[in-house]
């Protein structure tokens, strides 16, 4: 009987989507928006409903989840819904005769779909084809706008991921010549040991994924995609995208049974602090402020990459801090969007005195910037601390030490630019302008989640800092 | 030594320095052909060759006994390469021994270097420029050699041309391995280049973008008539070495005897009149490259060649 | 030394070398052609070891590769060429043949060696073994060399052929290998597409006022 419930919701999750984006193609704009709507909630309830379930199995077939495709299958949906949701601001503002609601949200919904595909296929193989698939998706709602840099943007952006991509496939050729399956669940339960096929693998698919995740040196298309596309498409990108790519990498390094090779494990944690040291420093000297979010979140995610190559208490912080994340990077994006419409600009320079005029968008920028970074009592703040501690835990002090410097960095970086453009006075003095609540109430519902998860998961913070200091005295 | 291996080295050794002109001819012949012109002779290089030798000598003030003693000198080389090069036998012919096919290449290089030394003691500056012309690719072209040479030898295990032409002939795998397709086809456009065929020079008269004729402007008399055999020695040594060691190496006899090195002859006359043909439909379809663009004409030949090497590592043998 | 391998290794060194014309070819038009011999090559490949291994799949996947990469693709990308004149040229790389076909020599040793380093122990000890990995170097050095956007649909493809080739030398039979080559190959099309209708827009634009807004 559990089962059969289940199953439901994970065909809900996968499948409303589809409907949604099919439906999404009436012609009457207003039919559109609350297919694309209705197909939304339906989808996040599906992925609740796997998420409180803890559903853990495979169907027949190439399809199969467990607890982490449940959890971010969760983030998916809740973001996808968000945007969706939020989309109605962005579009009214828009008036280019290419981009209509129907395809974008016919778009919007296949880009979840390839999302949601990715993440419940068991096959590595299919995985891979989900990746692919949803660089198409998203390449394609960025060139919507069909403005020269959008268009431009997408290229690079297609080009690069699908050029990364192919290094990923060479590197599951080879993991099925090692290991004779792409099962993932079947490869996890029975990881096997280190030879030399299967590092050459997970090395290539974590260059190949990496480009995806927006790894240094492959991470070139990130900020253009991110700057380009529409600011709810934005806030996907960097709120599920990245992990979705994440993810696939996760279930190819799962592959390898629990000693992982030194070289290996050296590699990938120094992927992810180049990848943080380099977004912490190119991010000091954005002038665009959606550029400047767009390397935040490669910072983010180089950290998460180090989380997964320390391992241990460090993987469970970050699997909470792309979580947190993704929630409070989504609240960024959606204010981005509402100070790019109503100034009509990304350039740092030229927004000042946002308090003054819209008290409440000036509140939840700064507070969703503060919450990126990984300020307390944030979720992302609770990631990054388990993340240092984990890897103070396992000896490793020169990654805590790198990885503090970035997180630092990053830290002033983004806060002292958001700070400047809404406390910053300019030469003119500004009336305080009208701030609509349906252009506020999706900010702060990812702000308020990306708290919460920080409050539920303060507790889980203290044993880990105890594993950290007993380390410590005993290394002493 | 017996006479019958005695005989068939004079007779390679004749048949190379008599024929080289008679296909230089047929080539000239055949090319006006294609430019809707009689041409000259057939015959016409042997009268040439007779009249230079019957004219008198000219030397430019200040040339030194270098100027003079180059022809003779590269005449020699050319000589002892045409007799230990697979011409007339498929077998070690009596005096294969003298040199391998590195040292084949270092002969064609003592050759080349005394004409160039006698164009710079010329003191004049049309043929030092062709010199120095000349200099610039031959440091591109020479490595390529090397490197086709590096070829014939994994091909076959040694760098004997007789052994390759033995596997090359015997083994159609051989033959059709890319290693052997790569080092053809590199040694071919090396061919090109050294002959000074189209795209890479075309001589004639007041053509500034020859290379090879450049250098012996200021020679008269019976020196310039050798340097003008020479160069149809070495035509015709390239030609043979292309034709029966790489691309056609079939259809020779292994009997030692007189009459079978005469039928190997005429077989390679033969085959040499493919390749003439061949050269001239290049030279009728193909228009003269820039020189600057000859570097990268080079660089494709280099290319094939180190190619070839690696086609023969990956490949793992094959 | 079989025929099998002869045959095999002919196909596979055909297809390194057009991609080494791909490198030195500053003209669009023979590049087209070039990518679709190479692919042309690979479906013969493909089918030769359909044959050899009586393997039905291996024809479709050739099939496939025949109908997309030497035909649909390669038309598609001419009738770009054609209507924008002034991109049949690859103007950055016309005077830099010689070195641009000696770093190609140069990559492929490089590959070589690192795959000799890396994988070859643990691959089967076939001739040409390394050829799909030097392949993936190449066009990944043609997308990395290259700022012309068609130039770089064609190193995408070649990066294709390298993974179909890879799919077929190093394992046996890749399961996925058919929908493999579907959707790298839609999503070729889906590429040229959007450079078809979109990169209209672009013309005329002082690429430094593109490079103004995405830069950093």
């Amino acid at each position: 009987m559990s089962a059969t419930l289940a199953e439901t919701w994970f065909l809900l999750a996968l499948l409303a989507p589809v409907a949604g984006s099919l439906l999404a193609l009436h012609p009457s704009p207003t039919i559109s928006e609350a297919a694309a709507r209705a197909a939304s909630v339906i989808a996040w309830v599906g992925a609740v409903g796997l998420l409180v379930s803890g559903t853990a199995q495979q169907w027949i077939g190439y399809f199969g989840v467990d607890s982490v495709s449940d959890l971010f299958v969760f983030l998916v949906a809740s973001i996808y819904a968000l945007s969706v949701w939020y989309s109605r601001a962005y579009l009214r503002s828009v008036h280019t005769p290419f981009l209509t609601p129907q395809r974008y949200y016919a778009l919007l919904a296949a880009f979840a779909f390839a999302m949601i595909l990715t993440l419940t296929v068991s096959d590595l193989g299919l995985m891979w084809i989900g990746v692919e698939a949803t660089t198409v998706a998203s390449a394609l709602l960025i060139v919507l706008e069909r403005k020269p840099t959008s268009v431009e943007a997408a290229w690079r952006y297609t080009i690069i991921a699908s050029a990364g991509l192919t290094i990923a496939l060479f590197g599951l050729l080879l993991l099925y010549r090692a290991a004779g399956s792409l099962n993932a669940f079947a490869l996890a339960a029975n990881p096997l040991p280190a030879t030399l096929t299967l590092t050459t693998a997970v090395a290539l698919a974590l260059v190949g994924y990496g480009t995806k995740v927006g790894l240094f040196p492959m991470h070139t298309w990130l900020p253009d995609a991110h700057s380009e596309a529409p600011s709810p498409v934005s806030a996907m990108f960097s709120g599920v995208l990245l992990p979705t790519a994440l993810y696939a990498f996760l279930r190819v390094y799962a592959v390898i049974a629990a000693p992982v090779p030194f070289p290996l494990r050296t590699l990938v944690v120094v992927f992810g602090l180049l990848t943080a040291v380099v977004a912490a420093f190119l991010l000091q000297r954005q002038r665009s402020y959606k550029r400047l979010f767009a390397y935040s979140s490669m910072e983010v995610m180089g950290l998460a990459i180090v989380g997964i190559g320390v391992g241990g208490v460090a993987l469970y912080g970050a699997l909470l801090l792309v979580v947190a994340h993704a929630f409070a990077k989504a609240a960024a994006f959606y204010t981005s969007g509402n100070v790019l419409r109503r100034t009509g600009t990304t350039d740092i320079d030229r927004v000042r005195s946002i308090r003054e005029r819209w008290p409440w968008t000036g509140g939840t920028w700064i507070a969703s910037a503060v919450a990126v970074t990984g300020a307390p009592p944030f979720g992302t703040f609770v990631g990054e601390l388990l993340i240092l501690a984990g890897s103070v835990a396992m000896g490793l002090y020169w990654v805590a030490g790198i990885a503090g410097a970035a997180i630092t960095l990053a830290f002033l970086g983004v806060n002292i630019q958001v700070g400047r453009m809404v406390f910053g006075s300019s030469d003119r003095t500004y009336l305080r302008q009208e701030d609509p609540a349906r252009e506020l109430w999706a900010p702060l519902a990812g702000l308020g989640v990306a708290l919460a998860l920080g409050l539920i998961a303060i507790p889980y913070l203290a044993p880990a800092i105890q594993a950290a200091s007993r380390f410590l005295g005993g290394g002493s | 030594m017996d006479l019958s291996a005695a005989a068939v080295v004079v007779l390679q050794a004749g048949a190379v320095l008599l024929l080289a002109p008679l296909f230089a001819g047929i080539a000239a012949r055949w090319k006006a052909w294609t430019e809707s012109r009689t041409g000259p002779p057939v015959l016409q290089p042997y009268h040439d060759l007779v009249k230079y030798l019957r004219k008198e000598v000219v030397l430019p003030t200040g040339a030194s006994r270098v100027f003079i003693a180059a022809p003779t000198v590269a005449f020699a080389a050319y000589v002892v390469i045409s007799v230990v090069l697979p011409i007339a036998t498929p077998y070690p012919i009596e005096v294969a021994s003298l040199v391998d096919f590195l040292g084949g290449a270092l002969l064609f290089g003592l050759a080349a270097v005394v004409t160039l030394l006698a164009a710079i003691d010329s003191g004049s500056n049309f043929p030092a420029l062709g010199a120095s012309r000349a200099v610039s690719f031959a440091a591109l072209a020479e490595p390529t050699l090397i490197i086709v040479f590096f070829g014939v030898a994994v091909i076959s295990g040694t760098n004997n041309p007789y052994v390759t032409n033995n596997v090359l002939a015997s083994s159609l795998n051989a033959y059709l391995s890319p290693t052997h397709l790569l080092v053809m086809a590199a040694f071919f456009l090396l061919l090109l280049f050294e002959t000074g065929k189209l795209p890479v020079e075309s001589s004639g008269l007041g053509e500034f973008g020859m290379l090879d004729e450049g250098r012996t402007f200021e020679h008269s008399g019976r020196l310039l008539g050798l340097f003008r055999w020479n160069g149809w020695l070495k035509q015709f040594l390239l030609y043979a070495v292309f034709l029966n060691v790489f691309a056609l190496p079939w259809g020779m006899l292994s009997q030692p005897t007189v009459a079978a090195a005469g039928f190997n002859l005429i077989v390679l006359a033969a085959k040499m009149l493919l390749l003439v043909v061949v050269l001239v439909f290049l030279e009728a379809t193909l228009a003269k490259i820039r020189l600057f663009k000859i570097r990268d004409y080079l660089a494709v030949s280099f290319s094939l060649a180190i190619l070839a090497l690696f086609a023969f590592a990956v490949l793992g043998g094959a | 030394m079989d025929s099998t391998i002869t045959i095999e290794a002919l196909l596979g060194i055909g297809m390194l070398l057009t991609a080494l014309y791909l490198q030195a070819e500053s003209f669009l038009d023979p590049m087209v052609r070039a990518v679709a011999v190479q692919s042309l090559l690979l479906a013969g490949l493909l089918l030769w070891l359909a044959y050899v291994d009586r393997d039905v799949d291996l024809v479709i996947v050739a099939a496939l590769v025949v109908a997309l990469r030497v035909a649909v693709i390669p038309y598609i990308l001419q009738r770009q060429i054609r209507a924008f004149h002034w991109r049949a040229r690859e103007v950055r790389a016309a005077h830099r043949v010689a070195g641009h076909a000696l770093a190609a020599v140069a990559l492929a040793i490089v590959a070589w060696f690192i795959f000799q380093e890396t994988l070859a122990p643990a691959l089967p000890d076939l001739p040409g073994i390394a050829l799909p990995f030097v392949l993936l170097a190449e066009g990944l050095l043609l997308l990395a060399t290259r700022t012309n956007t068609l130039a770089q649909v064609i190193g995408y493809i070649e990066e294709e052929n390298a993974v179909v080739y890879a799919g077929v030398l190093f394992v046996a039979a890749f399961p996925l290998l058919i929908e493999m080559v579907v959707f790298l190959d839609v999503l070729g099309v889906i590429l040229v597409a959007v450079i078809l209708s979109f990169q209209r827009t672009v013309i005329g634009i002082p690429e430094e006022e593109l490079m103004e807004e995405l830069s950093g």
